[in-house]
């Protein structure tokens, strides 16, 4: 094979070189044949060889594409990463979980908490329990005033009080009223007391009858102006009833020194009608 | 051209390629294989001086490459060979053609050196595959040979063979 066929085929030969395998080539059919033979040969061996680095460069360009695609993604991720912190913890939440708490933050919420912090709340529950406890207490005691109120109250009656046999007759208002009381409707016998003349109202015993309807009907502070006015005056033929009946408005109403000293006298006084209905109650009150 | 400029075009151009399958209607696939053709085509008229700088650039040159393969593949009746790429660059049609029809040639090539084998297949694939010159084959001593003459001319020897070879298996199985 000539020796100048591959450089001749690669365009290698220049000037001199050139002409003279020109030459050759015109002279030698044989030479002729053997480039021919060979032409295509050299061209499918370049083109493979630029099939090799397109091939070459087609992976290294996949490669980086794949690697720009994964940081994009990754990148993505991150960004929603981000986006879903922001969103749980946003500024304008006011408490971050206590995982995400430095120590010192915690410590300053825990050595100043404000208004709304729990430990407020605690404390204000803690008063409030406190209050609550006493608030029971004072209802619990209340409660058992009104029992033993309950319990020892009996309105007034005796024999001077029945209402006798009228007859078929007109009823005045004033025995209106004493019949209702007999019968214990002490709103109506309230009311009657309305009507009655301006001269039998302020009577002592009109107004113990009406104290005594005031007590039934758990009115007990005007029960209580009215026993301490007859009192006072010592204008009813009650005598030693009106402290008793007046110890009880004081009972009813709350007020227990009061209610004491008025039962104390009356434990005091041997011989009086409450004598022993008055030490009895002062027990039940220690 | 190396392989960083290659990647370049391809970035720069794929694009185009990619939305022109996509309005052919042809599967996305196609056009990396079209950008695969386009790109050697390209190569070659660099290689050899064909392709004028100073007319288009490689990147509009190559999509008007990849264009005409297209035209090709979806046989549309296009005047394919006498399209001009862009600012009156042609694409020669004896080169297009010439390429389609030689194109499964490049595999036979890889099988036949195979055939081939040591170390006629290491001297052809060092100067032509490789793309390693003679003098650096003979300083890196990347052959047994010694001298620029005993190089040349054992691979003249084997690229006869090679040849030989090839053209006996086109008698055989009547390819292109």
């Amino acid at each position: 094979m000539h020796p100048d066929i591959e450089a001749y085929l690669n365009g290698a030969l220049q000037g001199e070189a050139l002409k003279q395998f020109e030459d050759a080539l015109a002279r030698d059919p044989a030479l002729r044949e053997e480039v021919e033979l060979l032409r295509p040969l050299l061209r499918d061996l370049r083109r493979a060889n630029i099939a090799r680095r397109v091939a070459t460069a087609e992976r290294n360009h996949a490669d980086k594409r794949r690697v720009r695609r994964n940081l994009v993604i990754l990148l993505c991720g991150l960004l929603l990463g981000l986006a879903g912190i922001w969103w749980l913890w946003k500024p304008g939440q006011e408490v971050a979980p206590p995982s995400l708490q430095s120590p010192d933050n915690q410590l300053q919420q825990h050595s100043a908490p404000t208004l709304d912090t729990p430990f407020q709340a605690q404390a204000d529950t803690s008063s409030g329990s406190q209050d609550n406890g006493e608030d029971k207490k004072r209802q619990a005691k209340n409660e058992d005033k009104k029992r033993l109120f309950a319990a020892v109250f009996k309105p007034y009656k005796d024999a001077a009080l029945e209402p006798g046999d009228r007859g078929s007759g007109d009823i005045s208002a004033f025995e209106q009223f004493h019949i209702f009381y007999w019968e214990g409707q002490y709103q109506e016998a309230l009311d009657v007391f309305e009507s009655l003349q301006p001269f039998e109202k302020p009577v002592g015993n009109t107004l113990f009858i009406k104290a005594n309807c005031l007590l039934a009907l758990g009115r007990a502070d005007e029960a209580t102006a009215l026993l301490e006015k007859i009192n006072r005056d010592k204008s009813s033929r009650f005598g030693a009833e009106v402290e008793w009946y007046l110890a009880l408005s004081y009972l009813s109403s709350g007020q227990i020194s009061k209610t004491r000293t008025i039962l104390q006298t009356l434990a005091n006084t041997p011989g009086s009608a409450r004598y022993r209905d008055a030490a009895s109650l002062l027990k039940e009150l220690d | 051209m190396d392989t960083a400029a290659i990647e370049y075009l391809m970035d720069k151009t794929g694009r185009v390629v990619r939305q022109m399958v996509r309005t052919a209607g042809q599967p996305p696939s196609l056009a990396s294989d079209l950008l695969h053709d386009g790109l050697i085509i390209l190569i070659e008229k660099v290689c050899d001086g064909t392709f004028d700088a100073a007319k288009s650039s490689p990147q509009t040159y190559l999509a008007g490459i990849c264009r005409k393969l297209l035209s090709n593949h979806s046989r549309l009746r296009q005047p394919l060979l006498t399209e001009p790429v862009e600012n009156g660059q042609e694409l020669p049609s004896e080169d297009f053609q010439d390429f389609l029809k030689h194109k499964d040639r490049l595999e036979l090539i890889e099988l036949l050196l195979e055939q081939l084998g040591p170390p006629g297949n290491d001297l052809i694939r060092l100067k032509y595959l490789e793309g390693y010159s003679d003098e650096e084959q003979i300083s890196q001593q990347m052959t047994p040979y010694a001298t620029l003459n005993s190089l040349k001319t054992s691979r003249s020897y084997y690229l006869k063979k090679l040849a030989a070879m090839a053209q006996n298996w086109k008698k055989e199985y009547h390819a292109p």
